[in-house]
């Protein structure tokens, strides 16, 4: 069953469907005692009652908004819903016996009497009416909170979701590029030529190559790991280019001893690193130049990946770049910061920075 | 055959280079990392034969190609690591390639087949390759590869005065300077086509080289062109020197 899509509809439909429920059962419990049966009373205050607490449900709900239950500020936000409490259960039974009065009025059924005798003529059911609000109250609030539990549960599994997600897509990221032909060939190429002549680089490359593949098709399921981890993960790629390009390429890594120890996303640097060596070697003039540099400044990590390559393009912010982005925003929201911009003297700088945590709390 | 090695990592020019050490006529006269110093070396070397990796930093091997002109080296041989498109191309225009890693029987082969190309001995322009290239061999003549001296110069053809047919070969004349090339009249004639004009069966003639022409009977005439030269044109030729002029 759908229910209705505006809260006020609904709201007054659950309360209606109260309202049906106890008429019900006042009307089959009279009906087995063989008392008359009343309309009045059976059914029509019945309604008057829920439809009034369908009134006064949204200022409860507004209440429980207000001071939530639960995260561990219940000793906060009981006064205040004990005071709430205390004036809205008697106003509601109040104005439910007002609106019954005024409703019978308005159909031509007036009872006997003024308001203010009707409403002395049942003090007893307003006491009763009372206490029944109070418990209706916590009643209303424990519903509510229940649905915010189960929708906050439901946020962090998605977002639990998505975050495994966006680490499967970087490290298939970075197998597509371990594994992009143009890579891969050229390093064949290159073993097969020190096969010969140097046998001894040849089988450092193979061994490389090995572990390159190795970490990344089985890198662990952690959404972080250490910096000194990543740049592990990075060696043999840079040692195969190093390899590869010859003097063409300088790579120039300062990671402090503190930002070594610091977590940060697995595969992070990965792509970026990639990137700034794909770009540098794209110079003609003169060598490519790629920096890393990583410190730790107070309770943040900061990352530096410079290149002096032709500067920052659109291909580069392809979909490696918004996958970086995407889970830099899913593990750090707002506490980070990620930017890619032109240096002055050509090529790209990649400025990452993020709270600095280890895995032991210091 | 002088040989130049074209690719942006050492350990790829290291693999062509072992390659050509097992051949005994092969001498590699330059081995360059990237396109300007390709440009440079193919001038400067006038090769035979070159090896040239399509992706390098910067300028792609076909721009380096498009640069000095297809007809600057006799024999091609691309050399490509991946690159789909371009082995689409390759074999589209039935050009030789190489894929890395290089498989040794591969490279005999293609050496084999760039030997043979280098054998004819001829200055034309491969046609697959200026196909691939996008230099249409039948598109307007614009300059000339001259190989001189161990290297390429390259000649206006509006600088040439006239071309003079001589065996295998031809002669370019311009002003005082000749240069042999190795192509034929014909073939040279429909390219120049416009801007020469034949004067008889050996020669071809800048039209604004020209400065006078003389009747010499029977439908045939001296020509004068403007640094001295005199050439007695066949009585055929008469009629398309006059149109010539008329123009």
């Amino acid at each position: 069953m759908r229910l209705p899509s505006s809260p006020a509809v609904r709201l007054a439909a659950i309360w209606c469907g109260v309202a049906v429920f106890f008429s019900a059962e006042n009307v089959l419990v009279g009906a087995a005692r063989h008392r008359p049966f009343d309309w009045q009373w059976d059914v029509y205050h019945e309604f008057v009652y829920a439809l009034t607490w369908a009134a006064f449900s949204t200022l409860v709900l507004a209440a429980g908004r207000r001071w939530p239950l639960g995260g561990g500020q219940a000793a906060r936000t009981l006064a205040p819903h004990l005071l709430v409490m205390a004036v809205l259960a008697p106003v509601q039974i109040v104005t439910t016996y007002t609106l019954h009065y005024l409703g019978l009025l308005l159909i031509g059924r007036q009872p006997p009497g003024t308001l203010g005798t009707f409403l002395v003529g049942l003090s007893g059911g307003i006491v009763w009416g009372t206490l029944t609000g109070l418990l209706y109250y916590w009643l209303i609030l424990g519903i509510q909170a229940a649905f915010v539990y189960q929708r906050m549960y439901r946020e962090q599994r998605v977002a639990a979701a998505e975050l495994e997600a966006r680490l499967t897509e970087a490290r298939l990221d970075a197998l597509r590029l371990q594994l992009h032909p143009h890579f891969l060939f050229n390093t064949l190429n290159a073993i097969s030529a020190y096969v010969t002549a140097e046998p001894e680089r040849a089988q450092r490359m193979i061994v490389r190559l090995g572990e390159l593949l190795r970490r990344t098709l089985n890198g662990g399921s952690a959404a972080e790991l250490p910096l000194a981890q990543e740049m592990e993960l990075l060696a043999p790629y840079l040692e195969i280019q190093r390899i590869r390009f010859g003097e063409r390429l300088a790579i120039d890594v300062e990671v402090s001893d503190a930002a070594a120890q610091a977590l940060i996303p697995t595969l992070l640097l990965q792509p970026l690193v990639e990137n700034a060596v794909e770009h540098g070697v794209k110079r003609t003039a003169d060598a490519a130049l790629v920096r890393l540099r990583a410190e730790r400044a107070g309770d943040r990590l900061r990352v530096e990946i410079a290149d002096n390559g032709p500067g920052p393009n659109s291909s580069r912010a392809g979909v490696g770049l918004a996958n970086t982005r995407a889970r830099l925003a899913a593990l750090y929201g707002n506490g980070h910061q990620f930017e890619l911009r032109a240096l002055k003297s050509g090529g790209t700088l990649v400025t990452i920075d993020l709270p600095f945590r280890t895995e032991q709390p210091a | 055959m002088r040989v130049i090695l074209v690719d942006d990592e050492p350990p790829g020019r290291l693999a062509l280079r072992q390659q050509l050490a097992a051949l005994p006529d092969a001498e590699i006269v330059a081995e360059c990392g990237d396109g300007p110093s390709a440009i440079e070396a193919i001038v400067k070397h006038a090769p035979d034969v070159l090896f040239l990796d399509v992706q390098l930093r910067g300028v792609s091997g076909l721009d380096v190609l498009e640069r000095v002109g297809t007809d600057a080296v006799p024999a091609i041989v691309f050399v490509t690591a991946y690159d789909r498109y371009a082995v689409r191309a390759f074999e589209a225009h039935a050009v030789d390639y190489l894929l890395k890693p290089i498989d040794p029987e591969r490279f005999r082969e293609a050496w084999e087949r760039a030997a043979e190309r280098v054998a004819l001995e001829t200055d034309q322009p491969d046609k697959r390759i200026a196909a691939l290239v996008g230099t249409d061999a039948r598109q307007p003549l614009e300059r000339f590869v001259v190989r001189e001296g161990g290297r390429l110069s390259f000649v206006p053809v509006e600088s040439v005065d006239w071309i003079e047919a001589a065996g295998n070969y031809v002669r370019l004349h311009e002003g005082g300077k000749q240069h042999l090339l190795r192509r034929t009249l014909t073939e040279l004639s429909e390219r120049l086509r416009g801007r020469f004009v034949r004067a008889r069966r050996t020669a071809l003639v800048n039209a604004r080289s020209i400065s006078a022409l003389e009747p010499y009977g029977k439908g045939s005439y001296v020509v004068h062109l403007k640094n001295g030269t005199r050439l007695l044109s066949s009585r055929y030729a008469g009629r398309a020197l006059r149109e010539l002029l008329k123009t």
